[in-house]
């Protein structure tokens, strides 16, 4: 099954290496989104967490739970081989993340918090109120796409990627939300205790996307990428990212 | 736009998180890694306890205040209320229910320490009780019954006391400790082991009258 499945993918690709149409070119600016969910943030000596001992899949979630998401925009270009059937991408990409932890307020107003751990001294413990710490980082980074067009050209033509990143860090900066606002002087040293964010990090996706637009002419892109991951290597980090998806815009200018 | 698509999205993807309040009255349970029947011994406030009795398990309810301590006729005792439950209990199942045999708390006398109010519970930080001391008492009810525990052998261990701020208020002295001991009951020598607490005082948990 699986070899009927690669050959039935394949071979648009390999019948087009037999003819040679001109080459598709374009340039593209794209803008994209991706959620990642992570892991509850429950092994933090900082944060006074409620765990639950095993864990099973409704168990595990902490009462604190962490999530990553990240924005970005770009310039890209493409080149399209093999008779148009494989897309080349790269280009330079923006890229924006939010990692926060908070209580479970995403979707509620509610003015839920939990206690952060800000100083320990012989015989005084001092807790902080936070409703949420999110750690804005900003990236510049390196796109690599290989889309495959295994179909005709059409004014629709569905597509798929493979696509990856690898973004280097150029800034950051922890935004906190007390629940006291008086307590915003500690921002500073909250942001001293949390981990500090990635200094590289890449991504892997898998995409199907949609290239609107007739063939030689201005278009779009529309791409659902599914599932999308996240490569940091350092353990010691503010979230845990598992894996996630999003969705990715471009405008495409042929020439 | 931006809330909206988080919105869409974190529906999606958080949606096997769970709801719940929980502030420092609440006791938050880490099993020990050794004894899983146990709470892990730690220095947060998490108002847990828990110790092998015989071959039962002493622990800390969500029904019960975990700890108080009284001063009443000059005398000052540090009680853990809880109950008795079987050492191979399910842990999360049991954790927050009543799946009790009985009630059990156990209450130990501190001779010659006289606070006046919960504050001055720091000035047990480091401190180790001989519970052999002549004059003091150790007190378990269990059920509805009073035992008396003749200890020969036994101590109980402060090994943290501290103020706690919350967002530069004192709220509260977390209390982090040890103990066990060895004593007589009805002539028959039993055993309370590898006790742990962690557990916060506050002015209502602190009675002096």
């Amino acid at each position: 099954m699986k070899k009927i499945l690669l050959f039935a993918l394949l071979f648009p690709l390999l019948q087009g290496t037999f003819g040679q149409d001109k080459p598709f070119r374009s340039i593209s600016f794209e803008a994209g989104v991706d959620f990642i969910n992570c892991e509850p943030p429950d092994d933090k000596d900082y944060i006074r967490a409620d765990v639950v001992p095993y864990n099973y899949y409704y168990e595990s979630a902490s009462y604190v739970m962490a999530l990553l998401y990240k924005n970005y925009y770009g310039l890209k270009f493409e080149k399209r081989i093999l008779n148009n059937k494989l897309g080349v991408v790269s280009g330079i990409r923006y890229t924006r993340t939010d990692a926060s932890i908070g209580k479970d307020t995403y979707w509620t107003p509610r003015t839920e918090y939990f206690y952060l751990l800000s100083a320990q001294d012989g015989t005084n413990t001092e807790f902080l109120k936070v409703k949420s710490i999110t750690e804005i980082s900003h990236y510049i980074g390196i796109p690599l796409e290989f889309r495959i067009y295994p179909y005709h050209e059409h004014k629709v033509q569905l597509y798929y990627k493979i696509g990856f990143d690898f973004n280097f860090l150029i800034n950051d900066k922890a935004d906190v939300v007390f629940l006291n606002s008086l307590m915003e002087s500690h921002e500073n040293e909250v942001e001293g205790i949390i981990e500090n964010p990635w200094k590289f990090y890449a991504t892997a996706c898998l995409a199907i996307g949609f290239k609107i637009g007739d063939p030689g002419k201005p278009g779009i892109n529309i791409e659902a990428c599914v599932p999308s991951g996240i490569l940091s290597g350092n353990r010691n980090s503010f979230v845990a990212p598992t894996i996630g998806g999003g969705i990715q815009l471009s405008i495409r200018f042929p020439f | 736009m931006k809330n909206s698509i988080l919105l869409l999205s974190a529906l999606c993807i958080l949606a096997s998180c769970s709801t719940s309040e929980y502030d420092l009255e609440k006791s938050v349970y880490l099993p020990d890694d050794e004894f899983s029947s146990l709470p892990a011994y730690t220095e947060w406030g998490y108002n847990t306890f828990g110790a092998f009795y015989e071959r039962k398990v002493f622990i800390y309810n969500d029904n019960e205040v975990p700890a108080k301590v009284i001063h009443t006729n000059d005398l000052a005792r540090f009680v853990l209320k809880g109950g008795l439950a079987p050492a191979d209990y399910n842990d999360y199942y049991y954790n927050g229910y009543n799946y009790y045999t009985s009630s059990m708390s156990l209450s130990f006398d501190l001779p010659g320490f006289h606070p006046l109010t919960y504050k001055d519970l720091v000035q047990l930080n480091d401190t180790v009780i001989d519970l052999t001391a002549p004059g003091l008492n150790v007190m378990a009810v269990i059920g509805s019954d009073t035992v008396d525990m003749d200890i020969f052998n036994g101590r109980l261990q402060f090994k943290r006391a501290q103020h706690l701020f919350v967002d530069n208020n004192p709220v509260k002295v977390i209390l982090s400790g040890y103990f066990g001991f060895q004593a007589l009951v009805n002539g028959e020598p039993i055993s309370l082991s590898y006790g742990r607490f962690d557990v916060g005082i506050d002015e209502y948990d602190f009675a002096r009258y």
